[in-house]
């Protein structure tokens, strides 16, 4: 019976029990490998759980407003209006294309390239369509909206550059490039750039980015394997997501009159070179014009190469600064300066006559005065006021090249004043000990000629001659020259105020010479500079023109002559006479219209009415 | 004095199946009663879960309907007896459709695994699984001997799964296929056969030399992928190994109390594949964390010790085979998904039992409870169904 039921059973009863031990010790297994996963490596798979659905968005902020001396506007930000499209949420691509294309009169293939730029980006990224939406466009947009889901209109805080800005003193915007943020990320990983930011690129923006560009914010939001966004969880863990809202960027109040500025920017229209206005007595600024310009504006939109092309070959070179960046001759607007060694070194006298029969026979070459017919005999006085080149030819020999080099340099001509803004050039002075550049042919004797009259290889920036006559007029101290008055925090806390630094006092020159160049260089209703007499109003200064290329019919003004070898027209001014308040300084490269006297003097004197009409003064008392 | 009310009823009318009622003899019944409707339950809670669509959801519901009715019907309404004696012709029914399928079956996904039955498709190759399961059990049951079996004995049974094994290995379907074998192997196991040493090693070596074999001009190049990421996780963690990575994702950020129901990250935002299917036990551990996971698994082994248990309080060898070969099946399917889902096992076409999503899957592992449930009662010598009730 037993032998049987075993038998007929054939089922191994002890495979029960070794079955039974595998269960058991898979259970362990299969616990333990969870235990690891879950709790010994728990965290580590947290932290790649919330990197797979946590994306940081950035909130842009605000770059700090420009004002000028007065706290008045200078540039501000306006909420811009942008289309963007958020693919996650479009249903019909190709009906959303043509209904934007017929409310932006765009083409449907235009907007299908820009969509197709941002291909690879998550889907909840929006994708900007167009910037700088008008109003009109707008109610359009807000209206269709129904029709095109997906389709929205975001506000975007952007500089707001009304026409009139000081271009090349503001400088623009850029989105930055991938070497300069591993650079700044580097000196301030404090405050990271991201791709896609902007930052300034020249003038102001450039210089105090750090100040202007403010903390961008940021926020979380959760999006899924195909990168949509995301609310799910709505009221529980969502709200853990963190929001910090953006920090808006400091303020800046420059040393720039807006109204000055205004007035400077119009009578220089039309004309292509610098102007630079400065008050004498500390170096600030008053008002700062680079010309031609651009458009500041276009680098916020889209910029399309051919316009990019155009403006990097255009021969006037309107992205580049002239005030500081630019190196001129200084022609006449260098004789007071070889006036003034000449009497500190007791060559001349106030009464000194040299005699012009309109060109100076050196050897064998002739050089002439820029009056052909001669200035016959003339005194320092007439001499400057008719700006005779002879005059100083002779005054150049006798004071020889070095002579000259030293007292240049002791008026902070050759080196950088330390402005340092766009790419400040140091400007040149021959056989000074600071040229290291070999501009001249090693001849002194024979580049005294040119050189006493401020051509060959002298080079100075419109912003050194405003330091330079500045010198003069304050009786002899360099002031470095500034555009900072101060700068304040969003919260309205000071964060740095503008001083004013002396570069150095002219010990070469006594003051009795400042004061007695002072009067010499008065406009009175006659010689080169009068057109910048102002009836009323004492004003000193010196016109220059500058040959760019010796031509004969130069000299006839000939409209038939290239524009480029056309002669530069400079006019340096300061008012009034004595402790003057404001020194003027013009440069118009290649002007048709004609030589300083003719061309930039006009252009002074407008400057000089608007400026001593907004400090209320008519009239001068004689004794002033 | 209760329970000598319950005793005398039990005693006076024995063949009444609603007096005889004591837990103590029907702990089986009640503890496969309990995992049977808790499984069904969490399933049908996380497939939701899984997939938020109320359509997916209903369509489920259809299928844990008509589960509970495969499961009922096979747990009660037939009698064992009927099962044994349909044993043979269900295996062929199921070897005509697996036939079917080869020659007209539904595509989907590369593979053809499916037929068209008006209203539903089904997937003969799941419920295969426990076709053979009775079909090795009734061979054994015909085929009584008084001595240990030899190797000879049992070539038709051998040739036989040889052919469903090729049959689904075709679709291709190497899981479902490589589980009928497994389950075949299991169910053996626990038969007294004698095999020679030169048996045991021919066996071995032609195993050594299938798989070298197979790697070479068997197995896909995905296969392959496969493998190779269970053992270098970081070879290609977004194209083949992304599946694998995610899910390791998915259940080690659940932590030890888990992100809550329907606050799964990993899966309610799409990083996760196959959440419902193949993957689906990683929705729970992420959900429900650790503590719901060793849950879930007590509830498994639960269900395998009571298998084992059944098992061995059979008396003839039908019932001790069949209730072998389910636990087999179960615990197979469960341990290769989840060793799978936690990387330690490459990535196959491995459905979690009751979990995952799919109809033919589910009615096959109920009808197995159901059958299971049919042998306990048939082992306490309780043959009156619902049919015999009928008098069918």
């Amino acid at each position: 019976m037993i032998f049987k039921s075993k038998k007929e059973l054939s089922v191994i009863r002890s495979r029960y029990t070794f079955f039974g031990f595998c269960l058991l010790l898979t259970f362990l297994g299969l616990g333990s490998r969870l235990w690891f996963l879950q709790i010994y490596r728990g965290p580590y798979f947290a932290q790649l759980a919330k990197n797979n659905h946590i994306r940081k968005i950035d909130i842009p902020a605000q770059r700090g407003i420009i004002y000028d001396r007065h706290h008045r506007i200078i540039l501000t930000n306006h909420l811009f209006y942008d289309l963007v499209l958020f693919p996650q949420f479009v249903k019909d691509e190709k009906k959303t294309l043509f209904i934007l294309s017929s409310i932006l009169h765009d083409s449907v293939h235009s907007l299908k390239r820009r969509l197709k730029n941002s291909r690879g980006l998550p889907k909840y990224q929006a994708v900007v369509l167009k910037n700088n939406l008008t109003q009109h466009q707008v109610s359009l947009i807000e209206s269709y909206k129904s029709f095109i889901p997906g389709v929205d209109v975001s506000r975007v805080p952007r500089r707001n550059y009304v026409s009139g800005v000081p271009v090349h003193l503001l400088g623009y915007l850029n989105e930055i490039d991938r070497e300069t943020l591993k650079i700044k990320n580097k000196e301030n990983p404090d405050n990271p750039y991201n791709i896609g930011d902007l930052i300034g690129k020249q003038g102001v923006e450039k210089k105090w980015e750090q100040y202007l560009r403010g903390r961008s914010g940021y926020r979380y939001i959760q999006v899924d394997a195909l990168g949509r966004k995301h609310d799910f969880g709505r009221g529980g863990k969502n709200t853990s997501l963190l929001e910090v809202p953006s920090t808006p960027g400091s303020d800046i109040v420059l040393t720039i009159d807006k109204d000055l500025q205004e007035v400077t920017q119009n009578a220089f229209k039309g004309k292509y070179g610098a102007v630079v206005v400065m008050d004498p007595n500390n170096g600030e600024i008053l008002a700062m014009v680079s010309s031609p310009t651009y458009d500041p504006s276009m680098y916020q939109g889209y910029l399309s190469i051919d316009r990019w092309q155009s403006l990097l070959k255009d021969p006037y070179k309107p992205l580049f600064d002239k005030t500081t960046g630019g190196t001129f001759p200084p022609g006449s607007l260098f004789k007071p300066l070889v006036a003034l060694a000449a009497l500190e070194e007791g060559i001349i006298n106030k009464h000194s006559k040299y005699s012009c029969h309109g060109s100076y026979q050196w050897g064998k070459d002739k050089f002439h005065c820029h009056k052909r017919s001669g200035h016959g005999l003339i005194d320092l006085s007439k001499a400057l006021t008719h700006s005779c080149d002879v005059y100083f030819y002779n005054l150049g020999l006798e004071l020889g090249v070095s002579k000259i080099a030293k007292y240049a340099t002791a008026f902070a001509l050759g080196e950088k004043l330390g402005l340092d803004l766009n790419w400040e050039e140091d400007g040149h002075v021959p056989y000074s000990n600071l040229s290291t550049k070999d501009l001249v042919r090693k001849k002194p004797a024979r580049d005294i000629l040119p050189l006493s009259i401020g051509q060959g290889a002298n080079l100075v920036t419109p912003v050194q001659l405003a330091s330079l006559y500045a010198t003069i007029a304050n009786g002899g101290t360099v002031w470095k020259p500034t555009l900072l008055k101060k700068i304040i925090s969003p919260f309205g806390e000071l964060v740095e105020k503008g001083g004013h630094e002396k570069i150095k006092d002219v010990g070469l020159v006594s003051e009795a010479n400042f004061k007695r160049m002072q009067k010499l260089l008065e406009i009175l209703n006659e010689g080169t500079g009068r057109k910048a007499y102002i009836p009323g109003i004492p004003v000193a200064g010196k016109t220059g023109s500058v040959q760019v290329v010796s031509l004969k019919k130069n000299r006839d003004r000939r409209s038939v002559v290239s524009m480029k070898w056309q002669e530069h027209a400079m006019f340096a001014a300061f008012s009034p006479i004595h402790q003057a308040r404001v020194v003027v300084v013009v440069i118009s490269e290649n002007d048709t219209v004609g030589g300083g006297g003719q061309s930039t003097a006009p252009i002074a004197k407008k400057i000089l009415e608007a400026y001593w009409k907004s400090q209320k003064i008519k009239k001068f008392s004689r004794h002033s | 004095m209760k329970d000598s009310f319950l005793q005398n009823l039990y005693v006076s009318d024995k063949k009444n199946i609603f007096i005889q009622f004591r837990f103590s003899e029907n702990y089986n019944l009640f503890s496969i009663l309990f995992i049977f409707f808790s499984l069904l339950l969490l399933s049908s809670l996380n497939l939701y879960s899984a997939n938020q669509d109320i359509g997916h959801f209903k369509q489920h519901m259809i299928h844990v309907v008509l589960g509970s009715l495969c499961f009922f019907a096979a747990g009660w309404f037939f009698s064992l007896r009927t099962v044994i004696n349909l044993s043979y012709p269900l295996f062929f029914l199921h070897l005509v459709g697996l036939i079917l399928v080869f020659v007209f079956g539904y595509q989907a996904g590369g593979a053809q695994r499916w037929l068209h039955l008006g209203f539903f498709r089904f997937q003969p190759s799941e419920s295969m699984k426990l076709a053979i399961i009775i079909f090795v059990a009734k061979f054994f049951y015909t085929n009584k001997k008084l001595q240990s079996y030899v190797l000879s004995d049992l070539w038709f049974l051998i040739a036989s799964i040889l052919f469903v094994f090729t049959l689904i290995f075709k679709q291709p379907d190497f899981g479902t296929a490589g589980l009928c074998l497994m389950i075949f192997v299991f169910q053996l196991a626990f038969v007294d056969i004698v095999l020679s040493r030169k048996v045991i090693v021919i066996t071995f070596l032609s195993s050594v030399a299938m798989s070298i074999f197979s790697w070479f001009f068997l197995l896909h190049s995905y296969q392959k992928m496969r493998i190779l990421n269970l053992i270098y996780p970081k070879l290609d963690p977004s194209g083949s190994g992304y599946n694998s990575l995610q899910s390791l994702v998915a259940i080690g950020s659940g932590g030890f109390w888990g992100k809550g129901y329907l606050n799964g990250t990993q899966t309610q935002l799409r990083f996760l594949p196959a959440k419902d299917t193949d993957f689906i036990f990683s929705v729970f551990a992420e959900e429900q964390g650790f503590v719901g996971s060793m849950l879930l698994f007590s509830l498994m082994f639960w269900l395998f010790f009571l298998g084992l248990k059944i098992s061995r309080e059979s008396h003839d060898i039908y019932s001790a085979l069949t209730s072998i070969g389910i636990t087999i099946f179960l615990f197979l399917e469960f341990v290769i998904n989840v060793a799978m889902v936690l990387g330690l096992f490459p990535v196959v076409g491995m459905p979690f039992p009751f979990f995952s999503y799919g109809g033919s899957s589910l009615l096959t592992v109920c009808g197995a409870l159901g059958l299971l449930i049919s042998i306990d009662r048939w082992n306490h010598n309780i043959d009156n169904s619902l049919m015999k009730g009928l008098g069918l």
